[in-house]
């Protein structure tokens, strides 16, 4: 308790000085006029009688009947100013009170020893409970005017506006669209329009923040300040990149008061969803919501370079949202610029080709694409034996059936059927069987007699 | 300059469209330009009479240490580059125009590509022009109709067609796809009984393919889909099949985990040629894992005798671990996989071939103010070859789509079937630059070899690209985003 009374006294002394009052350095010096006058009501008879021309009675032609250079010293003191403040008070209005009650003096004070109204003794009525006066909870604007009506107020002094201590709980910044909903006017006493618009891109699709004035003095503090966007929750999940589209097509509106198109284009593309249309394009001197540093597309996982079959087949990700169908033909259909393969790939692409790690036949026709260089290159003379080339052993042509089992595909890229046939037709070679335990003659003769006619006559098919 | 009539249908279409294009109400386009050449010296076999070479058994040496292969009676024979080099230089420019000519649902698609080349031993430089793609679609309600030379994409690849395909959406979240036409060679985008089969092979087909087949994609919320797809491809005699094939792909989002199922089947020689189960899923903050297992069977159509020799697959099972550390611009790599290969049955176990195979990689990218670097090492053995290296790129980005980098590798690669160890080591210079819609690349680079054997291959060479491109239309999309 004592804590809380230090903190509420901490509070009071430097955010409700400044939002209630604005010392003036023109104060009537009460004390000095002490026993002079009676009663309070002699200077400040509007008080209690409504009239708010007579709240400061006291004129300089008053203080001139006895600081006259005879009677007293002349003063040069011009009367008070109206106060800087937005404290939408009224002594006319507010029930009678004890003038004590709320500017009450301390121990020992001499009589008019007067100090300025004393917050705590507000919230005893407007307030009750409330530890400090900017709790939650607590309506502002019962006592305090809108910032767009506290026209007296400068910058600076706007400047000092305390936090509120719920602003400053951890998450307030996602969650304060509700807190505005439910009362809009709490939030008006220390923001206008500018305020929201440091970070809400969509701050013109949002009913609560259009409500709210602009104010060339809020603009002229939020101006430097740069927007922040904190990460919602669901946005911390491990597959928020796989499974954002959903959330994000059914209500856009709430990512766009983070998010404006870049964000989603350095991703997607400038192609992408349409939904993504519907995100505000940001202002050279606005906010410009959240950027991403590319992490790769959603979806994509870290081989999907290679490994993309699936999801390009089943459709997660709808490929079609970024790109469009010349970008498969730019890979599949031959490439006409160089992208899929490093530059350096020729080179040495023999271990992948019998790696087979990514199917070259998928986009290369091992005829007319493979075979075509190695024959022009000089690696392929047309399946010769002896020719020389498979010189690791010396029992290639006995040991080859195996090597070309498991890499019929790398053979295919040097030799021709007639190669094969020389010896492995049963018409014009040695009649060496090539066909493997499971094969199934009849299976293949149903779909291709005519394969089988390359290497039988007809009469052997029988 | 040969000129396909298909892509003489392409250009009359886009002459048609044209005009439409400009008042439609929306397009979009590319035109590429990408010129390349290369400088390597070629292979020649050489021989001597077995007489004249000392020594016996097939395998013996030469005087200046030259392996050669030996036939009694006849030659000894082996490789050597030739003295010269040739160089070669390709021009490929490409076409994509996407339109809508303003009636609801109808857009037009055409992607021509010309290859200008010197014909020499780098594959289809020769010049021609051809239309990827040429199709109208028209998109309403359930239905969506499709004509002209299509793309597809499925569990079974790639392919272009010419003919039409209707999907249906009445039943979503299932949707089924049916298609027809005159089919095109796998990776070719050429009709099988043209020029470049028949130039590649004596037993080329001599009739083109009718292909037909369908797709039945099914969805189960956000996070679950599946697609099969059954493809035929006959000759248009009726007289054989060039493929029966069918395909079952499958996504899954669970929980965390990103689940992908593969698997193609051909109906010819009853095999699974892909079989594949992947599982990829975030564990922490920033770290991602990916594990597999696969088995897999080659393909190959039924126009050829390579199947009937039954080859072999392997299994193989293999994972991925990506870390991007946090707070920094630093990812890095690793991952290995071990492959086991199936008997085949073939005899000659005395030959000592690999049965198995493995590989490993790791990698690092760092990025930080506009510089980044990338470096990778790759190590794999296994049937037929085995190598091991790597590359580093240090570059500088200045803007989005512009940067400057220098690359440089080394590999060492070792044949199974040929005799010798080889070293590949070189590097070069890659930049682009992007000015609005423009965007130019470029690459020099150049590689030496050094083979531990006399007069062999000598794969020196220099290789240089350069590339345009010009984006253009209402709503330009590439893809490209920030993601390098």
């Amino acid at each position: 308790m004592k804590k809380s009374a230090l903190l509420l006294v901490a509070v009071l002394g430097i955010g409700g000085g400044a939002l209630f009052s604005v010392p003036q350095p023109d104060r009537f010096p009460h004390a000095k006029h002490a026993g002079l006058f009676p009663s309070c009501e002699g200077c400040h008879s509007g008080v209690t009688s409504g009239d708010t021309t007579a709240v400061y009675s006291v004129t300089p032609e008053t203080c001139a009947g006895c600081h006259n250079g005879t009677v007293q010293p002349e003063v040069d003191w011009a009367g008070p100013s109206p106060p800087a403040s937005n404290v939408n008070f009224s002594h006319a209005e507010h029930p009678p009170a004890p003038c004590a009650l709320c500017h009450e003096m301390p121990d020992g004070a001499a009589p008019m020893e007067i100090q300025r109204a004393n917050l705590p003794s507000c919230l005893t009525c407007h307030a009750p409970g409330a530890e400090e006066h900017q709790a939650a909870g607590v309506t502002c604007s019962k006592c305090h005017q809108s910032l767009g009506e506290a026209t007296t107020l400068t910058v600076d002094q706007i400047a000092l506006f305390p936090q509120p201590s719920d602003h400053e709980v951890a998450g307030f910044l996602s969650t304060h669209a509700s807190g505005a909903a439910e009362d809009l006017t709490r939030c008006a006493v220390c923001h206008t329009r500018d305020s929201c618009q440091r970070c809400h891109l969509n701050a013109d699709q949002i009913s609560a923040i259009q409500d709210l004035p602009r104010d060339e003095r809020v603009a002229s503090l939020t101006a430097d300040r740069p927007g922040r966007w904190p990460k919602p929750a669901s946005h911390g999940r491990l597959d928020w990149n796989e499974t954002h589209g959903a959330p994000a097509n059914e209500a856009i509106a709430t990512c766009a008061n983070c998010h404006a198109q870049p964000s989603c284009e350095t991703c997607h593309g400038d192609a992408g969803p349409v939904v993504i249309r519907e995100l505000p394009v940001p202002t050279s001197d606005g906010p410009q919501g959240v950027m991403f540093a590319a992490t790769g597309p959603p979806g994509h996982t870290p081989d999907f370079k290679t490994q993309h079959r699936s999801a390009a087949v089943a459709g997660i990700p709808n490929c079609s949202t970024c790109h469009t169908e010349t970008y498969c033909a730019d890979c599949h259909d031959g490439p006409s610029s160089p992208g899929f393969h490093p530059v350096n790939f020729v080179a040495r692409h023999g271990a992948e080709a019998f790696a087979t790690e990514s199917e070259c036949s998928t986009c290369h026709s091992s005829e007319a694409f493979c075979r075509d260089c190695h024959e022009g290159i000089g690696f392929a003379q047309g399946g010769r034996s002896g020719a020389a080339y498979h010189d690791a052993t010396d029992s290639w042509l006995i040991g080859h059936g195996r090597a070309a089992r498991q890499n019929m595909e790398a053979c295919v890229t040097c030799h021709q059927q007639t190669s094969c046939l020389r010896c492995h037709s049963a018409k014009n070679g040695w009649r060496i069987n090539p066909h493997g335990p499971d094969f199934d003659p009849d299976r293949v003769a149903d779909r291709s007699e005519m394969s089988c006619a390359i290497c039988h006559f007809a009469s052997q098919l029988d | 300059m040969k000129v396909h009539w298909l892509a003489g249908v392409a250009l009359a279409l886009a002459v048609l469209l044209g005009p439409e294009c400009l008042m439609a109400q929306g397009y979009r386009g590319e035109f590429r330009v990408a010129g390349s050449f290369l400088e390597l010296r070629g292979l020649e076999r050489d021989s001597l009479p077995e007489g004249v070479v000392a020594g016996d058994g097939i395998r013996r040496v030469l005087d200046d240490g030259t392996i050669v292969s030996c036939i009694p009676g006849e030659f000894c024979r082996w490789f050597a580059s030739v003295d010269e080099e040739e160089s070669i230089s390709v021009v490929t420019q490409d076409l994509s125009l996407i339109a809508w000519p303003g009636i609801r649902g109808l857009s037009a698609n055409v992607h021509l590509r010309g290859r200008y080349g010197t014909d020499s031993f780098w594959p289809r430089s020769s010049q021609e022009l051809d239309a990827v793609t040429a199709y109208l679609t028209y998109d309403r309600a359930d239905f969506r109709f499709r004509g002209g030379r299509i793309a597809r994409t499925s569990g079974l690849g790639y392919y272009n067609f010419d003919g039409g395909s209707v999907l249906w959406r009445g039943l979503e979240p299932v949707r089924v796809e049916a298609f027809w036409g005159w089919g095109l060679a796998r990776g070719l985008n050429a009709t099988r009984d043209g020029d470049l089969l028949e130039d590649a092979d004596d037993f080329a087909p001599d009739k083109r393919a009718r292909i037909a087949g369908f797709d039945v994609n099914a969805r189960l919320g956000q996070t679950v889909s599946g697609t099969f797809t059954y493809q035929r491809e006959m000759r248009t005699d009726r007289a054989a099949l060039y493929t029966e094939r069918m395909a079952f792909d499958a996504r899954a989002l669970v929980d965390r985990v990103t689940v992908d199922f593969s698997a193609d089947y051909d109906f010819a020689y009853d095999e699974f040629n892909e079989l594949q189960l992947r599982a990829s899923a975030p564990i922490a903050a920033g770290v991602r894992v990916a594990g597999y297992a696969r088995h897999y069977e080659p393909y190959f159509e039924l126009w050829t005798i390579w199947g009937a020799f039954m080859p072999v697959g392997y299994t193989e099972g293999g994972g991925t671990v990506l870390w991007s550390v946090p707070g920094t611009m630093l990812n890095l790599e690793g991952g290995g996989a071990y492959r086991s290969y199936e008997e085949t049955d073939a005899g000659a176990e005395f030959l000592g071939f690999e049965e198995d195979g493995w590989r490993a990689h790791g990698r690092a990218r760092f990025e930080h103010r506009g510089w980044f670097a990338d470096g990778i090492y790759r190590a794999e053995r296994g049937s037929g070859a085995a190598r091991y290296g790597g590359d580093l790129t240090v570059g500088y980005e200045f803007a989005p789509g512009t940067y400057l980098a220098a690359r440089g590798s080394s590999t060492q690669t070792f044949s199974e079937f040929r005799l010798g160890e080889q070293v590949t080591s070189g590097g070069g210079v890659e930049g682009a630059w992007r000015i609005g819609d423009f965007s130019l690349t470029g690459s020099l680079s150049g590689y030496s070899l050094s083979f531990d054997r006399a007069r062999v291959s000598d794969w020196t060479q220099t290789r240089g690209h350069i590339g345009l491109a010009y984006r253009f239309g209402s709503n330009i999309g590439g893809g490209e985003g920030g993601y390098r």
